[in-house]
């Protein structure tokens, strides 16, 4: 196959300096060629005489077995180039630059007086920065508005919408960041693939190892090698371009040539990594976060059904509490003293002493029997709504509840308060007082005890104890409270849901000489200050 | 190696829509243009009130119908020189030759015409505009060529034209100018009913024009101006030039150089922007290598403009002498030549390449003339209007490098 490109002793001095001293090498048709080199090698001296930006001193090009003559118009050859310093039309927008020189449009004579189609271009350079991954807000900006970046994508885009052989690519990689370096590298291998010519001239070695076929190595103008890019190594072009005999004797100076472009690569990389891990960090923090907000509404929601739960449930005593003040008021107030009346009626009518002694000895038992009645209804009355609780507190309705128990149980029992229990807010006076009547209840029914003994202790000033013990027979081993609804006792339940409610502390333990020990817990406000806050 | 099409952050940011714009996005946008600086011709419409207002206060004769188009001849000559200039300008140099190349057209033309043996006008008209076309051919090559700096050579042209002119009037001192149509370019006024006529034609053209390209762009779906202001701007034109007609045609009716005026500015304008030629001046002018690169004839596109610069000289020559309906060896002498620089540069147009436009000739001529007609009604000596003219012109540059300062400021430069 004949050469696309030949450069033969081409030379190019400045004054007496001298950029290029007879470098000959061929491109081939759809070859990729690597120019390495430190910079003032010479490689963006070869990349403008190619564009035309200068004229050689010496030597000749052949490009497609036609010589090249200087001033050289290269586009007309089909040769692009791409430069490190884009080359636009400042003051004309990013569509003119990208077509600057090959309008789209009719008539295809005159080229100067035709009409272009500006939609066509439109459609065209959009599809062409679509593929290079850019998006401008709008085309028709001026290209001196631009980043240096999308400057130099703009350059690119220019030469992707041509239909080049040969394409001069000098370090274009300069402007671009990590993402469009590796775009640019895979355009690059798409030229390749379409038969292009590339001669790609980079300080990055990484970047010509990835996709170049041949290797030049300048060094102050002169080639110093070409080695195919499969058959040599980063070590071999790194000692020739900076011009050490063997590799074995490159310097850690002179590695860090190296070292510093492939840190600042992978440096690169990191950041762009860095970038990706960034951002799905944000999304997963964002799950997280929802996630956390639902848990935390639906917590919130549980928490609200609770109170809500023990609202109803306060509500519920206290109803239940009204209504047996009021039960045992109307039992007191009428149905006492109805039976009070009748029974005085009866004595009257015994009095009067015109009646048989049979009949008298008939009414003695029925106000016998009615005192009894009166005497129960008292009673409950008195387990209904303790009459004292009211007007004399806790400490005296213990006292005389506990004494009518003792009579009526034959079980000792002795009371232990504190000196100076005072006035606890109702609610919980009444509540104490409903713990020990169960607790009592319960000695009855199951305990088979003879002596009870309750305290009423704080503990500190907010804090009240009340136990409640016996020398009866205990728990049962393997006693679970909360198995006892299932067997309809629902008195230790009460207990333990009262002492819920008041935020207290519930124990139940067999003591040691035997009998159990009821303790609960409570915590509670001073009276007058947080009275009117528990509403039981 | 190969990367995946992952788009980043910074690149959606960019993704930016390109879809149609409602009308108000389109208003906020030139709002936001304007107060960054880019004023657009916002200035000299400013300025051309204020003058109107100065004027009409002092001298009640400035706002009526008869001086409206007494202006429009006086400014004629002027405006189609400034077109030229306005290329000129564009590609970042300059031509100092237009006055008298102006000149040379006008006498080349007059001596042909002259009876006995004389040329039929279009014969005339046609070899002095080819020959003062050709003019511009040798400067531009000679610049281009030999790469000097267009300032020198047109320098030198201006000094040898002006001694052709003489040579060629030579004795004679005064030519008039017999032929009917050439005096009739400035002194015919179409009758009334082709004055309307004509403005109908016009509004209708550009109508049509507007309105195809604008559903064009949209069938393909390319970002568009709203509808609605394209209906603003066709019946503002309207308005406009229904207007113009009017108030000529309660005078002497419409110049015929206003028609001349007007064809050259649509033309020109249509060249310089919508011709692949218009934008490799552009490109000339911003980046004289960037043209190069992209395969333009940097040299090609040079020197037509310099040929257009002279040919346009030519014809305001052409305008001027038919006004006066002679020459003599003072044509193209006077103020003429830095009027004509001034009007393009007042109406815009960048001294340093690639910014301005043809419609700035107009503009920038109608600030010059009216105020030079406003102190002619107003008797002021010559003097006076020098300096005042000065004035006007170091305004329109102070005005348009201040707003250039806040556009760089602003990241729009």
């Amino acid at each position: 196959m004949d050469p696309l490109l030949r450069v033969i002793n081409l030379s190019k001095r400045f004054g007496r300096l001298s950029v290029l001293e007879k470098v000959s090498f061929e491109v081939y048709p759809g070859e990729v060629v690597g120019l390495a080199g430190r910079s003032g090698a010479g490689k963006s001296v070869l990349a403008m005489l190619l564009a035309g930006l200068h004229t050689p001193n010496e030597g000749a090009v052949y490009f497609d077995e036609k010589r090249l003559h200087w001033p050289l118009q290269s586009r007309r050859f089909s040769i692009e180039v791409i430069h490190q310093e884009p080359i636009l039309a400042e003051n004309l927008d990013i569509i003119s630059n990208i077509f600057l020189g090959r309008e789209l449009g009719w008539p295809k004579l005159s080229h100067l007086l035709k009409i272009p189609n500006q939609s066509q271009m439109d459609v065209e350079a959009d599809r062409t920065l679509g593929e290079l991954g850019v998006h401008f807000p709008s085309l028709y900006e001026k290209v001196s508005n631009l980043s240096a970046e999308q400057r130099q994508l703009v350059a690119i885009a220019q030469v992707m919408t041509q239909s080049a052989r040969l394409i001069v690519v000098d370090e274009p990689t300069v402007l671009l960041s990590y993402t469009y370096q590796q775009r640019f590298l895979s355009l690059i291998q798409r030229w390749q693939n379409e038969g292009v010519s590339v001669i790609f001239s980079s300080k990055n070695l990484e970047h010509l190892f990835a996709v170049t076929d041949r290797i030049i190595t300048l060094r102050k103008g002169q080639i110093v090698a070409v080695h195919r890019t499969d058959e040599t190594s980063r070590e071999d072009i790194v000692a020739e371009m900076v011009g050490v005999a063997s590799p074995h004797q490159i310097t850690p100076a002179i590695w860090a040539l190296d070292n510093y472009y492939q840190a600042r690569q992978q440096a690169e990389k990191l950041r762009h990594q860095q970038a990706l891990l960034e951002r799905s960090l944000v999304e997963r923090d964002n799950l997280n976060q929802q996630l956390v907000d639902r848990l935390a509404e639906q917590v919130e929601a549980l928490d609200q059904a609770n109170l809500a739960l023990q609202a109803a449930q306060r509500r519920l005593l206290t109803e239940r509490e009204q209504e047996r003040k009021r039960l045992a008021r109307e039992l007191h107030d009428q149905v006492i003293q109805d039976l009070l009346s009748v029974n005085y009626q009866l004595e009257e009518i015994g009095s009067n002493g015109n009646e048989s002694p049979a009949l008298t000895a008939e009414l003695d038992d029925v106000r016998i029997s009615i005192r009894q009645m009166v005497g129960d209804l008292r009673r409950i009355c008195g387990n209904l709504r303790p009459p004292t609780i009211d007007s004399l507190g806790l400490g005296a309705a213990l006292q005389s509840y506990t004494h009518d128990w003792c009579e009526r149980n034959n079980i000792a029992v002795s009371l232990d308060l504190d000196a100076n229990l005072g006035r606890l807010p109702e609610a919980i006076e009444l509540s104490i007082f409903r713990i020990v009547q169960e607790g009592l209840n319960n000695i009855r029914k199951h305990a088979r005890a003879s002596a009870v003994e309750i305290r009423l202790k704080h503990t500190s000033p907010r804090t009240l104890l009340i136990s409640v013990a016996d020398n009866g027979q205990g728990l049962k081993a393997g006693f679970d409270l909360s198995a006892l609804a299932a067997e309809e006792h629902y008195g230790l339940l009460g207990i333990s849901e009262r002492v819920a409610l008041l935020g207290g502390r519930l124990r139940l333990q067999n003591q040691r000489g035997g009998g159990l020990l009821l303790q609960v817990e409570i915590p509670h406000p001073r009276v007058g200050v947080a009275v009117d806050t528990i509403n039981l | 190696m190969s990367v995946k099409n992952s788009t980043t952050a910074s690149e959606s940011a960019l993704m930016a829509g390109q879809a149609a714009q409602s009308p108000s996005e389109y208003i906020q946008s030139y709002l936001k243009r304007v107060t960054s600086g880019d004023l657009g011709s916002l200035p000299i419409i400013l300025g051309l009130i204020l003058i109107a207002i100065i004027f009409q206060s002092q001298n009640e004769n400035f706002l009526t119908a008869r001086n409206f188009v007494n202006l429009i001849v006086q400014m004629a000559g002027v405006t189609t020189i400034a077109y030229g200039v306005v290329f000129v300008l564009l590609i970042g140099e300059i031509d100092l030759s237009i006055g008298y190349v102006s000149a040379v057209a006008a006498v080349t033309m007059t001596l042909l015409l002259r009876e006995p043996g004389g040329w039929p006008w279009y014969a005339a008209l046609g070899l002095a505009l080819v020959a003062v076309a050709l003019i511009g051919m040798v400067q531009g090559l000679i610049i281009t060529t030999f790469q000097l700096p267009s300032f020198v050579v047109t320098l030198a042209g201006l000094l040898a034209w002006n001694g052709v002119v003489l040579i060629m009037i030579g004795g004679a001192g005064t030519v008039i100018i017999q032929d009917s149509v050439i005096v009739g370019i400035a002194n015919y006024f179409l009758p009334a009913i082709w004055g309307w006529i004509l403005a109908l034609v016009f509004v209708a053209g550009y109508t049509l024009t507007r309105v195809r390209q604008v559903i064009a762009r949209r069938n393909q779906g390319l970002s568009t101006t709203p509808m609605l202001i394209v209906v603003l701007q066709i019946v503002g034109l309207a308005i406009l030039s229904l207007l113009a007609v009017y108030v000529c045609n309660h005078d002497r009716g419409v110049p015929f150089v206003g028609i001349i005026l007007l064809v050259f500015l649509v033309g020109f304008s249509f060249l310089a922007t919508k011709t692949p030629f218009g934008r490799y001046v552009y490109a000339v002018g911003g980046n004289k290598e960037a043209a190069r690169r992209a395969g333009i004839s940097v040299q090609r596109i040079q020197v037509i403009v310099f040929m257009i610069s002279s040919a346009m000289a030519g014809m305001g020559g052409i305008i001027l002498a038919s006004r006066l309906r002679s020459v003599d060896t003072a044509a193209g002498g006077g103020n003429l030549l830095l009027n004509a620089i001034a009007a393009a540069v007042i109406g815009g147009t960048s001294l340093f390449g690639g910014s301005g436009r043809v419609s700035s000739a107009v503009l920038g001529a109608l600030i010059i003339m009216s105020v030079e007609n406003g102190m002619g009604l107003l008797g002021l000596s010559s003097g006076v209007k020098f300096v005042i003219t000065g004035l006007v012109l170091l305004l329109a540059v102070l005005v348009d490098a201040i707003s250039r300062r806040s556009r760089t400021q602003s990241g729009l430069a």
